[in-house]
């Protein structure tokens, strides 16, 4: 019987996520260098325009969920590739949760006090 | 039979070194592909940091700015700008392996080959203009 340690598992559902978000997060790098060139990066100013611009605020949102999934998909990889006693990979995948959903939380409250 | 097996110590494939520095080009960059993700990874606290305080207020970003300008914060800045740029090409050059454009042995070393041409030139003009924007004086020692 397989021990159940982690929902962790290689897979197409993973796999797409990974690709789409690199899709949508090459996306948001061409919009940021356009809407970067447009607000003038010269200083605080134009730096905190950029972000409380509320699309460029909502998008800077989608870019970093993009990112925590992205990386989600990518550490849990190396985890599962590199880590084989079941104590450390189950500690180690939770430890990476708990951080991903920490730096969600950090982001929103970041974007949203502008 | 498998009571010996177990006894024996079987040779173990030393995973941790990679193969030494036997791989192939495209294997290397694959790697390195994977280390610059981790990287980044470790450094999304860091990262978040910065990104708050220069944006907290006048002061603050100010602060960030003098931070960036320290050589070593400035090495690791420059360091994850390149671990960016190349992970970005690279997962490229995936994308287009997903999408089965150049798979056959010749195309992928090219295309890999190509990979690390271009982020290195990518670097290099991101790393000019990062240090002309953190560094103003230098721009009057410019003759442009």
């Amino acid at each position: 019987m397989k021990k159940f340690i982690s929902t962790a598992r290689y897979g197409m559902r993973d796999w797409l996520f990974q690709r789409v978000t690199a899709i949508v997060m090459a996306g948001y790098a061409v919009v940021f260098i356009g809407m970067a060139a447009w607000f003038g990066l010269d200083g605080f100013e134009g730096w905190r325009e950029l972000f409380a611009f509320e699309p460029m605020r909502f998008l800077t949102f989608v870019f970093w969920v993009c990112v925590l999934v992205h990386a989600w998909v990518g550490m849990r990889d190396v985890v599962m590739d590199y880590i084989q006693p079941a104590i450390l990979k189950l500690s180690l995948l939770s430890a990476v949760v708990l951080a991903l959903v920490g730096c969600l939380g950090w982001m929103a409250r970041i974007l949203w006090r502008l | 039979m498998s009571a010996e097996l177990r006894v024996r110590k079987r040779p173990k494939h030393l995973n941790v070194f990679l193969l030494g520095l036997q791989l192939p080009f495209p294997g290397m960059m694959s790697i390195v592909h994977r280390i610059t993700g981790a990287g980044l990874f470790v450094m999304l606290g860091f990262i978040l940091w910065f990104f708050e305080k220069s944006l907290a207020s006048e002061a603050d970003f100010m602060e960030v700015v003098g931070w960036l300008r320290h050589p070593i914060v400035l090495l690791i800045g420059l360091g994850l700008l390149w671990a960016f740029i190349f992970h970005f090409f690279m997962g490229l050059r995936y994308l287009a392996l997903d999408a089965d454009f150049m798979t056959d042995l010749k195309s992928a070393r090219l295309t890999s080959f190509l990979v690390a041409v271009v982020s290195a030139g990518a670097s290099v003009l991101v790393f000019a203009l990062v240090i002309v924007t953190l560094y103003p004086e230098i721009r009057e020692c410019l003759p442009l």
